[in-house]
């Protein structure tokens, strides 16, 4: 009974009745804790909705296949005869897919040739049939999730009417997801390549069958209007696990024996991978990239919780009293503890409740910004329904209330060392943090030295784990050096303001220097929000100048010629080979370079094949190499035929370097090639081979392509050759883009990039600020007896307001240089270390100093505005008052 | 001795590789007003439904699109010289062929199995250029069935695809008819009696035999052709059949694999011509008598249900020799009729026939009552193929004999609605 009498008190004297007194103080604590949760679900929710529809929209139908069957540049269609004849419980199904751009919407979708007659998925009940209007829709939601292409199953009788089947196969026919809104008798205009298709809808394929946005056609006017006559883009490869017989009962572990009975009756440079490979591969691509997202959406919180250690610490400082007397009246040091303790779970509580609610608006804004992240560095993907999963949800608790009662942890252990008698002397106001201790210090210097060793460790499954490490490692020597840092910087603030402003400054550097313990906890967490800030400025402005270096080398032509239709990774757009001569034939332009690329996978990764005019790569440069061989002797290797080059990105990930002999599936055969060389790519996080055109050709037989290089002579008005050049090619479906728009706009996605980014620094800034406001009004509150019998010596409210501000500024610019040392020191670990192993891009540093000038300024008069509100305060105390209770 | 009666010409050829398609095999829009005619009546109007239904309504959407013009396909004229193997595999110039296989098999200790395989080629007209594959020009289905005497089961199967690149087909070049994976190869050697291997496998039961012909082909009809309708002209095709295969292998159903030996019957036919629709369907048995002698008889029914004149045949003695038996030879008389529960249609399961210039009268017993074929899919209209027993007299002599049996045009007339709702999946136990 006494206990919790005790309990009662402690909780009512220490923390109830102080946070009603001060609902501001505690709301901005509360706001800091809560943004930074937000930020951490926005960011998972919008990176978990951008996967959790990210099933590569190729694979939309394939059901439940076992394997996939691929070719660089296509597998023969006679292969899949001879695969048709094998027996059960292997089942096949083949597929023409492309990506078709629907002109009326501008959006982009798959667009399947299957195999409308002999496929049972397709012809089966409630596969293609048409929805009758109006009738509620009823189908075989098996249809597609079968196994057996061959043998459709027992069904609805009612799905079975041939009258609602589907309409007829021919050569404009179409069948469509529901998703795409069209209904049977409609007319669906599509893109493909540098075709214009005009097609007659025969029926809607229901959600329930087939998630996803598609059109699907037969596979011979597929092959048609694609232009794969005699080609197979894919086989899917089925087990029918029901088949009864010796085959039953053979599970999954099994892979290998298929493997082995499919390959004789493949080319030998086939591959045959477990189906949906290709997903597993963007989404191990994706891993990397939302690691990185995840990590700096943590920096977020971890400003937070130097803002929550901050409150707490002030709080008891404050409360020395209160704590005096509720040890007095028989409260245990456990329960002072405790109610310090509870205190910070409170705040964690209300934080995570708040974040949660915020977090999920941020998300959808969040989910546009990974969403075009995604797009420009993988794959197309639709985003996907936000949702919590527990997961989400547990992250934001960890977060929110872990760091909160963390941060609380030492100042309540602190609060409950107070005895009786020490708390009712009027004795320090400060906390028991020193700046001058050595020992502090040399923690520092130990965790920064530890900082360089975990730079040095490789990357764990592509995730830059050391690189993390290291920048933890900074922010806490960083934390540690602070106290001494300020010191250092209020010291000589005090000197230089001194001799040249009078004493408003200098009381303001004092008064700072007097409670450093506690300002110096909200310098380093300025300083980690700037050094965020800082280290992705130089980060992002190196990488970005690298990038503009390298599109203004890349692209020498003066125009590229693409298809208007855009393609996939999986399937990229091409155009027929003639545009080349009508390119050829315009007046003024001297060289036209081909280019055509090719998905492929070299040692598990995907990467892609370019094939180029190698002959006008010399001519013209375009190509930057790493250290190597002269140009001059690369070239001519690949002329031979005997050589490609890679990329950068290839080189490190399959760590194949000039002179290596790289083994490339080309058609149907895999050759043997040497890399001659290793050039600088950033156009993605897939590695790129190069070989030449005329050499390679032979082997990938598919003469369309991709774009083309068209290089004027000189003297060629650029205008008027390119109206020339519209003229010639009088296709509305391949388009003409001057080498200056595509320089552009590889910038503007570069930028898009990265906006997500500069939005978690930016909110990781605001709670810095918020947190530097708490910390002013502590410091006032504080400092409300000094700043009271200032006012009696005849000081003004505004030099009381002026005081205030001064001191916020100072703690900013102590701040920034803090900032600036640890950013700095951090975008070299971003730059050499987690860029480096999450991307596989050399970036050239480049100092932003413009921008950082600008973002430091802004940082410094955030602070001296965080410091408006505590100085109208001051100014607004009443000295008499305050003497009187004092 | 190949064919059977004067004026059909038979000539050996080496193997000669067949052009893989026609240029234009003809146009199938006239199937919709006209139903095709046959032996098997039935079977390529139901195969002109698929076609039409399953994967084109096309029919007149691609034909009729362009109405450019259109090489009518082949027709059928007495004194074609038949080549063989050439003449085995695919003649894609003409509309429709099909490869035919019954039997009845027994294990050692005589439990009973018929089966039935057949290979069906449609060829239609696609002008899309250029040309892929994948056209539905020539489209194959293929129904597989097995009666499972003791168990009381019959199971069917059903595949239908384009020929593809290689999906399905009737090859001279490859000796081989499949659809997928089922197939019978043709065994290169004795061209008089090549021996084929037969393959095919459904969920339910797995087929694998081994055909030697005990008879060389016979051609059916006079001068090579056969003729369906007495006095119609038109209603003709080229009518081939091995009577008499010995057959040995395995067959599987459920669960349970049996060796087997029996005797086995095929037939290959082409043609591209059409019958009035006052046709309804016919009634088909192959019997392969304990004397030796096999006979085929066929008569197509009219509206009423009668036969008039066009009643068929042809008698293949014991040592291979065939004749036609004249035109109206043959008597029909239905007896015992049993009622599908799945498809509502009546079927004289029972029959008596009579061929007076043999001296011959069978009555005609199944081997089980539901041998009803139709597909999970409804692709075909329900017809009727099933084993049967055959016992009567020749010439006062007793004598016995084992077929087929098939009867179609019973379940109404491409009622495509009704299929719809007697569907209830392919391979399902009866």
């Amino acid at each position: 009974m006494e206990a919790a009498a005790a309990w009662g008190v402690a909780l009512y004297r220490l923390i109830v009745r102080p946070l009603a007194a001060e609902p501001v103080r505690a709301l901005l604590t509360v706001a800091a804790v809560a943004l930074g949760v937000a930020v951490i679900v926005a960011v998972d929710l919008a990176s978990e909705a951008s996967m959790g529809s990210f099933r590569s929209s190729l694979e939309s139908l394939q059901g439940a296949a076992r394997y996939e069957i691929t070719q660089v540049g296509g597998i023969p269609e006679d292969t899949y005869g001879e695969l048709a004849r094998l027996e059960p419980p292997l089942a096949f199904s083949p597929r023409i897919e492309s990506f078709a751009l629907v002109p009326a919407t501008g959006e982009q979708v798959p667009l399947f040739g299957v195999d409308l007659v002999g496929d049972a998925r397709f012809r089966g009940p409630g596969a293609l049939r048409r929805s009758a209007p109006g009738a509620p829709r009823r189908s075989d939601p098996d249809a597609l999730r079968r196994s057996d292409p061959d043998v459709p199953r027992r069904s609805d009788p009612d799905a079975l009417r041939r009258s609602d089947l589907q309409g007829s196969i021919g050569e404009s026919s179409v069948w469509v997801s529901a998703s795409l809104g069209l209904s049977p008798g409609e007319t669906l205009e599509l893109v493909v390549g540098d075709r214009r298709l005009k097609l007659d809808v025969q029926g809607v394929l229901d959600a329930s069958v087939a998630a996803g946005r598609f059109a699907v056609m037969d596979i011979a006017p597929a092959q048609r209007a694609l232009g794969r006559i005699g080609w197979l883009d894919r086989i899917y490869v089925y087990v029918q696990d029901d088949w009864p017989g010796r085959d039953r009962g053979r599970g999954a572990g099994d892979a290998q024996d298929w493997r082995a009975v499919l390959a004789p009756h493949l080319p030998p440079a086939a591959s045959i991978l477990p189906a949906g490979t290709g997903t597993e591969d963007s989404r191990r691509m994706l891993g990397a990239f939302r690691w990185n997202l995840r990590m700096m959406s943590y920096a977020t919180i971890l400003v937070g919780a130097f803002l929550i250690y901050n409150t707490v610490s002030a709080w008891i400082v404050r409360r020395r009293p209160q704590i005096g007397i509720v040890r007095a009246v028989g409260a245990s040091r456990t329960m002072v503890r405790a109610a310090f303790l509870f205190e910070g779970l409170v705040f964690g509580a209300l934080g995570v409740a708040a974040g949660l609610v915020l977090g999920r608006l941020l998300a959808i804004g969040a989910l546009d910004a990974v969403g075009q992240t995604v797009s420009a560095l993988y794959v197309s993907s639709t985003p996907g329904e936000i949702a919590f999963r527990p997961w989400t949800v547990g992250v934001a608790l960890v977060a929110g209330v872990g760091v909160s009662v963390l941060s609380a942890w030492w100042p309540a252990r602190e609060a409950a060392g107070v005895t009786p008698t020490e708390a009712m002397t009027p004795a320090s106001l400060d906390y028991r943090v020193h700046a001058a201790n050595p020992r502090l210090t040399a923690v520092a210097v130990g965790l920064a030295a530890l900082a360089v060793v975990c730079s040095a460790v490789p990357p764990v499954d592509r995730m830059p784990v050391g690189g993390y490490a290291a920048l933890i490692c900074l922010i806490g020597a960083a934390a540690l050096i602070s106290p001494r840092l300020s010191t250092a910087v209020l010291a000589l603030c005090d000197r230089w303001l001194a001799t040249r402003f009078g004493a408003i400054p200098r009381l303001a550097a004092r008064g700072l220097a007097a409670s450093l313990g506690r300002t110096s906890v909200m310098v380093t967490a300025m300083a980690v929000a700037t050094a965020l800030i800082v280290g992705m400025a130089v980060m992002v402005g190196s990488f970005r100048e690298t990038v503009v270096v390298w599109v203004e080398h890349r692209l020498q032509a003066d125009f590229y010629v693409s298809p208007v239709g855009v393609g996939g990774r999986g399937a990229p757009a091409t155009m027929h080979e003639d545009v080349m001569e009508r390119v050829e034939s315009v007046p003024g332009v001297l060289d036209v370079g081909r280019y055509r690329t090719y998905p492929i996978r070299h040692a598990g990764l995907p990467a892609t094949l370019g094939l180029a005019d190698v002959a006008l790569y010399r001519r013209h440069s375009g190509i930057e190499f790493l250290d190597g061989p002269a140009p001059e002797a690369i070239w001519p290797q690949l002329a031979a035929g005997d050589g490609v080059i890679v990329s950068e990105l290839f080189s490190d990930r399959h760590g194949v370097g000039t002179g290596d002999m790289l083994r490339l599936p080309l058609g149907a055969e895999s050759l043997e090639l040497r890399v001659a060389g290793v050039f600088y790519d950033y156009s993605g996080d897939r590695g790129f081979v190069i070989g030449d055109r005329s050499a390679l050709l032979p082997y990938l037989p598919d003469r369309r392509l991709s774009s083309l290089g068209v290089y004027l002579a000189p003297g060629a008005d650029p205008e008027r050759s390119r109206e020339a050049l519209v003229r010639a090619l009088a296709s509305p479906e391949v388009v003409v883009t001057p080498s200056r728009t595509l320089r552009e706009r590889s910038i503007e996605i570069f930028d898009r990039t990265f906006a997500i980014t500069w939005a978690l620094e930016a909110i990781a800034i605001l709670v810095a600020i918020l947190g530097m406001a708490e910390a002013l009004l502590n410091l006032v509150f504080d400092r409300r007896v000094e700043l009271a019998q200032l006012r009696m010596q005849g000081a003004s409210r505004g030099q009381i307001r002026a005081l205030v501000l001064v001191q916020a500024g100072l703690l900013g610019a102590a701040a920034c240089m803090l900032g600036l040392v640890l950013g700095v020191a951090w975008s070299q670990v971003n730059l050499l270390v987690i860029h480096k192993q999450s991307f596989g891009w050399s970036v050239q540093l480049d100092w932003p100093v413009a921008f950082l000038a600008g973002a430091l300024g802004l940082v410094l008069a955030a602070s001296v505005a965080s410091g408006l509100y505590p100085a109208r305060m001051a100014a607004r105390l009443n000295p008499v008052e305050v003497l009187r209770s004092e | 001795m190949w064919g059977s009666e004067g004026g059909c010409k038979v000539k050996m050829t080496p193997y000669r590789r067949l052009r893989a398609r026609s240029d234009a095999p003809g146009s199938a829009s006239r199937g919709r007003e006209r139903v095709m005619r046959s032996r098997l009546l039935g079977l390529p109007v139901v195969f002109a439904a698929v076609l039409s239904v399953v994967t084109a309504v096309a029919v007149p959407g691609v034909v009729d699109a362009d109405a450019g013009p259109v090489t009518p396909p082949a027709r059928v004229v007495p004194g074609y010289t038949f080549e063989f193997p050439r003449d085995h595999f695919a003649h894609p110039e003409f509309e429709s062929e099909w490869w035919y296989y019954t039997g009845n098999l027994f294990t050692a200790s005589g439990r009973h199995f018929g089966f039935e395989l057949t290979f069906f080629r449609r060829a239609r007209s696609v002008d899309a250029e250029p040309r892929s594959a994948w056209d539905l020009d020539q489209v194959y289905l293929a129904h597989f069935a097995v009666t499972d005497t003791d168990g009381e089961r019959f199971i069917v199967g059903e595949r239908l695809n384009r020929a593809g690149p290689g999906i399905a087909g009737a090859a001279a070049a490859v000796r081989r008819v499949w659809n997928g994976h089922w197939s019978v190869e043709w065994r290169p050697g004795d061209e008089d009696r090549p021996v084929q291997e037969l393959v095919a496998m459904h969920r339910d039961a797995t087929l694998r035999l081994v055909l030697e012909p005990r008879k060389p082909v016979v051609i059916h009809g006079r001068n090579g052709i056969s003729r369906k309708v007495a006095g119609d002209p038109q209603a003709v095709s080229y009518y081939l059949s091995f009577t008499r295969l010995a057959a040995t292998g395995t067959i599987a159903v459920g669960d349970e694999e049996f060796a087997v030996e029996g005797q086995a019957w095929m037939d290959h036919e082409f043609f591209s011509d059409y019958l009035a629709q006052d046709k309804v369907g016919w009634d088909w048995m192959s019997v392969q008598l304990d004397d030796g002698s096999d006979l085929m008889l066929f008569g197509i029914r009219d509206g009423q249900g009668g036969y008039g004149p066009d009643r068929f045949g042809t008698y293949v003695d014991a040592a291979g020799g065939a004749r036609p038996i004249d035109p109206g030879g043959v008597g029909f008389r239905p007896g015992r009729r049993w009622r599908s529960e799945a498809t509502g249609a009546e079927y004289p399961v029972e029959w008596q026939v009579t061929v007076p210039e043999l001296g011959l009268r069978l009555d005609v017993r199944p081997r089980l009552d539901a041998q009803e074929v139709y597909s999970g899919d409804g692709i075909l209209p329900p017809y009727w193929e099933g084993a049967v027993r055959y016992a009567g007299e020749r010439r006062g002599q007793p004598v016995t004999g084992i077929g087929y049996l098939e009867m179609t045009g019973y379940a109404g007339r491409l009622d495509i609605g009704a299929i719809g709702e007697a569907a209830a999946g392919t391979g399902s136990e009866r």
